[in-house]
């Protein structure tokens, strides 16, 4: 704390010559510039968090999710040859900006490299732990996969993810993903995410990923046969196709 | 307090503030190594905030501290209007932060809170008095 003369000055006091001069207009352009920062901060951030939710949340055309997954046997929440030694497991959160990320950038060569041919199995564990447009959007994903439909179903869910939290996962949008599936009911579908099996099996999958230390989302385990599923955590598309290469051969 | 003090107070606040960036900044491309106990790390981590036009906000903040140390180095009278300006931007900022976790993302990271909520502040109100108390050297 500066020494004694302050308390002498009114407020009101022009600031004229004297030493405070300089220290007030310093103070002043701190200020200044620090509301300038702040600003420009705060304002991109609005803009561009909000400019996400455009490019990701919008109307754009959803490609058809079958495509890529054409012929490839579902079975619930398993994607691929049942016979397959290796199982690649995924906890994912359907709101989780990453888990997109990794639905959009690494799956589709994952598919093509492995699960297409019949050599890797992959499994979805739906976490809702990011907030209410989590569960509702893993109620229906699970119900898609009563008929077999659940990693079309998350796949579409991807591309038209939306702000977390936004209420971006709308029964029309459900309406519209659902629609766009070859096969699936989508009245069924209505019915089925409000089961209580549905809400048992998220319960469920939470309790699981807890027991296994699942940290964050897309969180992955590779399970060989019947053993043990093991953590991994690539953070490339070479690391993943290293990981589940050391794991085809044993 | 003399400015001797304040310029070693500002300048180990800065660092404190530089470790916590550095660490945010890590995990942010490694969330296994995410410690948090108010279970809120990975989602506030993962929200479309933690990003500012892909540079995650907590790089930000660690360039900012790297900035701040260097003003004190630096230690003239602009440097000293720079850091306050620069600290009290970053309080505004913070604040900012704080209200997004707890009203839009509703999920909150302890290591983000104690940067915005004590060390940011602590930084803001040792570069104003270190201002305030300076030589006048118009």
């Amino acid at each position: 704390m500066p020494p004694k003369p302050r308390v002498a000055k009114p407020k009101s006091t022009p600031p004229a010559s004297g030493p405070k001069a300089p220290k007030r207009s310093h103070l002043a352009l701190a200020i200044a510039g620090a509301v300038a920062v702040a600003a420009a901060l705060i304002v991109a951030s609005l803009v561009l968090a909000g400019g996400d939710d455009d490019s990701s949340g919008g109307t754009t055309g959803i490609t058809t999710p079958t495509g890529l997954l054409a012929g490839i046997p579902q079975d619930d929440a398993f994607l691929g040859n049942p016979a397959a030694d290796v199982t690649l497991i995924e906890y994912a959160d359907l709101q989780c900006p990453i888990c997109r990320q990794y639905s959009l950038d690494f799956f589709p060569s994952l598919v093509d490299e492995f699960v297409r041919p019949g050599n890797l199995r992959m499994e979805f564990r739906g976490l809702a732990f990011i907030g209410p447009d989590s569960e509702k959007a893993l109620k229906f994903t699970l119900a898609a996969g009563l008929q077999n439909h659940l990693w079309d179903f998350q796949e579409a869910l991807y591309q038209r993810q939306g702000g977390e939290n936004s209420g971006w996962v709308t029964d029309e949008l459900l309406r519209e993903i659902g629609s766009s599936i070859e096969g699936l009911d989508v009245d069924q579908l209505f019915v089925d995410a409000e089961r209580p099996e549905i809400a048992a099996q998220i319960a469920e999958t939470a309790e699981q990923a807890s027991e296994a230390d699942v940290e964050g989302t897309p969180w992955f385990f590779v399970k060989i046969g019947n053993e043990e599923p093991y953590h991994i955590e690539p953070r490339s598309l070479d690391e993943f196709r290293a990981a589940l290469n050391d794991a085809l051969e044993g | 307090m003399s400015d001797r003090t304040l310029r070693l107070a500002l300048a180990v606040v800065a660092l404190v503030g530089t470790g916590l960036a550095t660490y945010l900044t890590y995990v942010h491309f490694d969330e296994g190594a995410l410690i948090c106990t108010t279970g809120g790390c990975e989602q506030v981590q993962q929200s479309e905030y933690a990003e500012l036009a892909g540079i995650p906000v907590a790089l930000l903040g660690l360039i900012a501290y790297v900035v701040v140390l260097a003003l004190v180095a630096w230690d003239t009278p602009l440097a000293r209007t720079l850091t306050a300006a620069l600290a009290l931007g970053a309080l505004a900022f913070s604040c900012y932060l704080v209200a997004l976790q707890l009203f839009v993302i509703e999920a909150t990271c302890v290591w983000c809170m104690v940067n915005d909520l004590l060390v940011v502040p602590l930084l803001a109100v040792l570069s104003v008095l270190r201002l305030r108390s300076a030589p006048a050297t118009a």
